[in-house]
């Protein structure tokens, strides 16, 4: 009994320190905001590679259901960029500059060329994860209302301004590692409470990243 | 009047040479339990365009609920069907709902639901159905088993509409015999 009181304490106690660790997060002003912004880029730009693994989950918040997945990230400053799905199948997306190519693996090993129709939106996305990652932020505020929210770490809230991607997309959140240095974790939040969760790990930067691996496989 | 004839002998030997042609009755079988949930990765050709997504399906009965996402998880369309209600498109960026509520919400159901479609075998397991009009052949494949499912279910599916050019290739993920809450399809 003893037993149970304890961890029940423990376990109130932790949501009591997450719940004031969250709404100790409070927006910066506009000036705070531009310091922020600056140091942010500064950091950023010092890493010209970055090569990470990723885990990515889409949460369905109606179905109580997580489709998971995850892979690999590269990217090559200013404008290249490899996302490859491992798991649960194995897809890869390419960058190389203005050119965009997509490709599955049928049998599991050799991969077959998607033929798809919207490369310029796909290749848009794209560009602005690259713009993130070298913390070209003004670029991005043409496309996105940008506030900024610091407690125990720092987290950038992009809120969309085309009304068209706003009725998709409400906010995405994009989460710094608590020395300003890297892209944690994004979080892409839809309407009706889905939201699908990126968090980067293990990455290493200022690696030589060979030509091949932005080219086609 | 000959013509009358001559046409009359070449749809009976149609009849007698071609795939036979059965009209589906409660009779139907399906490898799929009454109620399921499943992901799938698929990749849909158009015209020689191709896009890929994943799909995330509930089944319960003949009520279904379906939706796609794209690579970075955002929302395609999110669609539903009940006997009560009908189809109804709750949610699309950018594809006609049109669309979806007809030829996508057709496939769903042919693919995955107990439905009354003319059906005829042809070779290598493979089917040619005859749906509002369309003519689809659809292979199954790679069939296997999963805890609670009497019957193999099969992993990998693809639909061709050689007339329209339209073809579909469906990997299953994930898939999990279970009773889907009728609030699901209640939007």
């Amino acid at each position: 009994m003893k037993k149970i009181v304890l961890f029940l304490v423990a376990a109130w106690s932790l949501s009591s320190m997450c719940a004031s660790a969250q709404s100790a997060a409070r927006e910066l002003s506009s000036r705070q905001k531009e310091v922020l912004l600056a140091q942010l880029g500064t950091n950023l730009r010092k890493f010209t590679t970055i090569q990470t693994k990723f885990t990515q989950e889409k949460h369905l918040a109606l179905f109580k259901d997580v489709l998971r997945s995850e892979g690999l990230f590269a990217f090559s400053a200013p404008d290249r960029l490899r996302w490859e799905v491992l798991k649960p199948f194995h897809s890869l997306l390419l960058m190389n500059g203005r050119q965009v190519s997509k490709y599955d693996y049928p049998d599991g090993q050799n991969p077959r060329q998607i033929k798809f129709p919207a490369a310029d939106a796909l290749g848009a996305v794209l560009s602005q994860i690259a713009d993130m990652h070298q913390g070209k932020f003004a670029a991005e505020e043409k496309n996105y209302d940008i506030e900024i929210h610091q407690g125990r770490s720092v987290t950038m809230i992009l809120v969309p301004k085309n009304p068209r991607m706003k009725q998709v997309i409400q906010r995405i959140e994009i989460g710094f590692s608590s020395e300003l240095d890297r892209i944690a974790s994004v979080i892409i939040r839809e309407n009706e409470g889905d939201y699908t969760r990126i968090v980067f790990a293990e990455d290493r930067r200022n690696l030589h990243l060979p030509d091949g691996l932005f080219s086609s496989p | 009047m000959r013509s009358f004839w001559g046409l009359a002998l070449c749809l009976c030997l149609a009849a007698c040479s071609g795939p036979q042609i059965q009209k589906n009755s409660s009779a139907i079988t399906t490898p799929y339990p009454f109620g399921f949930r499943a992901q799938h990765q698929v990749i849909l050709t158009v015209a020689g365009r191709e896009v890929d997504f994943t799909g995330y399906l509930l089944v319960q009965g003949s009520s279904w609920r379906a939706m796609a996402f794209s690579e970075f998880g955002v929302s395609l369309f999110d669609m539903i069907s009940s006997p009560e209600k009908g189809r109804r498109v709750i949610k699309t960026s950018g594809i006609p709902a049109s669309y979806l509520s007809r030829q996508t919400a057709d496939i769903i159901e042919m693919l995955f639901l107990p439905v009354n479609d003319r059906r005829s075998t042809l070779a290598q397991g493979a089917e040619r159905i005859f749906c509002h009009g369309n003519v689809y052949e659809v292979t199954c494949s790679k069939e296997r088993s999963f805890k609670g499912v009497k019957d193999k279910v099969p992993t990998h599916i693809v639909l061709e509409n050689k007339k329209s050019g339209l073809r579909l290739e469906v990997n299953l993920i994930k898939f999990e015999s279970m009773k889907i809450p009728e609030q699901y399809f209640d939007e």
